[in-house]
């Protein structure tokens, strides 16, 4: 239960020398005010409170029994103003301070001039406000031609998805929605708008009529589009349209029409230009949300790259750094390992359990997972061991923008390290220590100098490591032979697929331009516990590893020594 | 855009003249005087043969067309129009109405009336300061046609400047009077008093440095277009005082020829602008062109703080940048920081899934 502050609003309100004329309820949450702008104007307001103000604002909209609702951006039809995104703000609890803080917001909003462009700007909002209002995906990209395309339809002829009429948006639709599609009857027509345009935004019960459209059209395309337009005039019942409009803000946006026929003569036609008064039709809105690539990856804060990744070790940091790749906008994989999944190591897997009880190979069911989740995401998945796989040429690595080995096996990375070093091609080693103490990833043949063989030192120990040398394995057993691990947890390969990650995308973005070793480090209390202790690396400071060194390059390393300077 | 109707007109209110106000005394002041000198004249001249001359009074300027702004100085001024029913014919000398004028006001008031060029300049004070004064212009008529004629010169001048010079004060006011009605004729006054406000601020007094007020007056009759446009706020169509003094200023600005003054070596500004009425010259013909670019060049600045005012969202910066051209009658409201004590709100990084 949580115990509810009690304000007395009449007294914040009477406080506040803008405010005049209050009327509610003494320990009411409603209120009707007049706000008093700085320029003179007098607004009549309502204000509602809740029972968590100050962790909630109050409501504030135009008291519409005295007032009209000006059209202002921000100024719902309702006169409901919204005056703060509140994402992304942290306001002062102290009340009366906060209502400073409404007041002033709603006051810009009052005072804020209602050019066009404002509209415009929010152009999707106050078109989601439009009333008899259909929702449809669009996962069909940009082009500047007319075009006839696909519309996957639903129940009544509802429209769900437009797509371009090739293989690949088809195969897209099929994952998105898990289904087997062998006939789109249904088409759509993209009309891309040539002309800004500058008229008004539709919003609510405002909606443009039939010969409105029809101007829109007329007015913002050249003749030749409208000449084509006309090529694809059928006689339907139901005919779709997705438009884009430029605005003045030099948006792009993109709508959908649907236009329902209620009555009239059986006729070929495009109706969208070609108004007839005695073809009565329904035009329902469609907001349109954008499944297409561009726009999707751009709000993930991805990459709209080409890159195509290769990567060797499905285990717990390779699946994760697959997983994070592709949410990352990264779309080419090839994943190369030999090894099913075990119910063991479930837990620190990305598949989690009820994947490893299938028992099968982790990179057929990490590609079926990425590609249901992504699409638009091809892995190509090779059931194999990397080095049998590059030696019957099934991998060539020259073809991959970069190379990501999550194995944890020193001794094939040694040869890896190798093969990397004679292509052209960027790679990057990651592995996790036991018991969390940290993790590593290696960039390399990036720059000449530095490679996975300068961190191997004479007596066999690793400069990266943070465990001092031991004689003892690190690895525990529960079970016999077969039941050999490292011990540490989820949380620690997801970190160490996380600097991989970040290591891989400052790659692909260009930020990174040099070979480097870059480490996380945690705690070694369980680690020290257990009889073992930590190398002076593990006592460098956060930053040093953390940010990424090149301390690691030795001159005299019998890989990458004799590489003269790139 | 800044709306500061509110402002304009509050300022339009502070430095307007009162028609009861101030306008009240002038007008008393106003009948003395007449009073004075048609009694005075009975005087003078009731024992000539010719009679006692009749004269009739008009007001003029700014008083006369309800277009007076509250002075700097605290001078007012009232102009007052003497028509004499008496033809220029029989009187050679056109100053010598002026001297009898002199003469009959002569010990009415502390500082002795003046003959000036265009006028009788009686000055009333208050404690030794000038408190406002009537400058009386002469007029008289001709045998040959309907004109009036204005006495121009100083007892002193040589013959060349005294002279008398075809006038219509009359046309002249129902000129002005005309040219608006209705709301617009008010918007038509605001404007009008603004830049006779601006002129006071920006342009020292002495000399012909100033632009004359009726210079600015008939250049808003000609000039000048009323504009409204729908409130988004109220609903309404409201007048925009600064969109209409914007437009007009601009249009003054470009009533000016541009020339390139070799010896200088920059750009002069002229503006000839014609009296509507007889006798027709240019109203701006004692500005030199010296003082003529200067009043292109304020124009101009008024013009871009015109434009800053109207770009700026905020009435309190917007109302600020104005002060400095209308002066301190011109009201500011309070800013935002005054206000709203915001306190500590703040936008981090942290929050997740920001909307695009």
């Amino acid at each position: 239960m949580i115990r509810i502050m009690k304000y007395n609003y009449m007294k914040l309100l009477s406080d506040k020398q803008y405010l005049n004329d209050i009327i509610g309820e003494e320990d009411g949450k409603v209120y009707k005010i007049k706000f008093r702008l700085r320029n003179g104007y007098v607004v009549p307001l309502i204000i509602v409170f809740d029972d968590f103000f100050p962790a909630h604002l109050p409501l504030v909209s135009i008291d519409t029994d005295c007032f009209h609702v000006p059209k202002k951006p921000h100024i719902l039809r309702s006169g409901l103003i919204c005056y703060l995104d509140k994402e992304g703000v942290i306001w002062d609890t102290n009340p009366s301070i906060l209502l400073d803080l409404v007041f002033e917001r709603v006051e810009d909003i009052l005072l804020a001039n209602s050019e066009i462009v404002e509209f415009h700007r929010e152009f999707n909002y106050y078109f989601s406000t439009l009333n008899n209002l259909k929702t449809a995906f669009s996962i069909y990209n940009k082009t500047n031609r007319v075009e006839q395309i696909n519309v996957y339809t639903g129940k009544n002829s509802a429209p769900i998805c437009f797509l371009a009429d090739d293989e690949q948006s088809i195969k897209m639709l099929e994952r998105l929605y898990e289904l087997k599609i062998t006939n789109l009857p249904n088409k759509a027509l993209f009309i891309p708008l040539d002309k800004t345009y500058k008229g008004n935004v539709p919003q609510g019960d405002q909606f443009w009529s039939a010969e409105e459209i029809q101007n829109l059209i007329l007015e913002h395309t050249t003749e030749e589009k409208i000449e084509q337009l006309k090529i694809f005039a059928k006689n339907k019942n139901n005919y779709y349209y997705l438009l884009e409009i430029p605005l003045i803000t030099g948006q792009r946006v993109r709508i959908g029409l649907w236009y329902k026929k209620i009555e009239g003569r059986s006729t070929k036609s495009v109706p969208i230009i070609e108004y007839d008064p005695s073809q009565v039709f329904e035009i329902l809105p469609i907001f349109i949300c954008r499944e297409d690539d561009n726009s999707l990856i751009k709000r993930g804060g991805g990459l709209t790259t080409n890159s195509r990744i290769l990567l060797v070790g499905c285990g717990s940091i390779g699946s994760d750094i697959l997983f994070l790749l592709a949410r990352s906008g990264i779309k080419e994989f090839t994943i190369v390992d030999n090894d099913k999944l075990s119910m063991e190591n479930s837990y620190r897997h990305f598949l989690g359990m009820n994947m490893a009880i299938k028992a099968k190979a982790k990179v057929d069911l990490l590609k079926k997972e990425i590609e249901t989740r992504y699409p638009n995401t091809n892995v190509e998945a090779l059931n194999t061991d990397i080095l049998v796989a590059i030696s019957n040429k099934q991998v060539d690595l020259e073809e991959f923008s970069l190379i990501i080995f999550a194995i944890g096996d020193p001794n094939v990375e040694r040869k890896l390290n190798e093969l990397v070093l004679e292509t052209n091609t960027p790679a990057i080693f990651t592995w996790v220590e036991a018991y969390g103490i940290g993790g590593h990833a290696l960039l390399v043949n990036i720059t000449e100098k530095g490679c996975y063989e300068c961190l191997i030192k004479e007596d066999l120990s690793n400069y990266a490591a943070f465990a001092g040398k031991s004689d003892i394995p690190y690895t525990m057993n529960i079970n016999g032979c077969s039941g050999t691990y490292t011990p540490y947890g989820g949380v620690d390969s997801m970190q160490t697929a996380l600097i991989a990650t970040r290591l891989a995308l400052s790659l692909v973005r260009g930020e990174t331009t040099e070979n480097c070793l870059v480490s996380w480090k945690g705690q070694a209390k369980q680690f020290r516990e257990s009889g073992f202790s930590t190398s002076s690396r593990y006592e460098e400071s956060l930053d040093v590893l953390e940010n990424g060194t090149t301390n690691f390059i030795r001159t005299d390393c019998r890989v990458c020594g004799k590489r003269g300077s790139r | 855009m800044a709306d500061i109707q509110k402002q304009f007109e509050d300022f339009h209110n502070n430095i307007k003249l009162k028609r009861f106000g101030e306008n009240a005394t002038l007008r008393e002041k106003r009948d003395i005087i007449i009073n004075k000198i048609k009694n005075g004249l009975k005087d003078k001249f009731e024992d000539d043969e010719n009679g006692v001359p009749s004269v009739e009074f008009i007001d003029q300027g700014s008083y006369a067309v309800d277009l007076g702004i509250i002075p700097e100085d605290g001078d007012y001024d009232i102009d007052e129009g003497a028509i004499f029913d008496l033809y220029i014919e029989d009187y050679e000398d056109p100053t010598e109405m002026k001297k009898w004028i002199k003469e009959i006001m002569d010990g009415h008031t502390t500082v002795p009336p003046e003959i000036k060029r265009p006028c009788v300049t009686i000055t009333y004070s208050i404690d030794e300061e000038p408190a406002y004064h009537v400058d009386l212009p002469v007029y008289a008529k001709s045998k040959y046609d309907d004109d009036l004629y204005l006495a121009w010169g100083k007892e002193n001048s040589n013959s060349e400047n005294k002279y008398w010079e075809v006038a219509d004060p009359i046309g002249l006011n129902d000129y002005i009077k005309n040219s608006f009605s209705g709301d617009d004729k008010k918007q038509f006054k605001r404007i009008v008093r603004y830049l006779k406000k601006w002129k006071d601020i920006r342009f020292t007094s002495s000399g012909n440095s100033q632009p004359p007020s009726v210079g600015i007056t008939i250049a808003a009759c000609k000039l000048f277009s009323p504009y409204s446009e729908p409130n988004p706020l109220t609903d309404k169509v409201e007048y925009v005082d600064l969109k209409a003094l914007k437009n007009f200023v601009y249009n003054l600005k470009n009533s000016f020829i541009c020339e390139w003054d070799y010896e200088k070596e920059e750009y002069v500004y002229s503006i000839y602008l014609q009296l509507p009425v007889k006798p027709y010259k240019d109203i701006f013909e004692k500005m030199t062109k010296n003082q003529m670019t200067n009043f292109y060049h304020e124009l101009d600045k008024l013009y871009n703080a015109l434009e800053s005012a109207e770009n700026e969202p905020d009435p309190h910066t917007a109302c600020k940048l104005l002060v400095e051209y209308f002066g301190d009658k011109f009201p500011v409201p309070e800013a935002k920081e005054s206000r709203y004590t915001v306190g500590k709100s703040n936008a981090p990084s942290s929050f997740s899934a920001l909307k695009e």
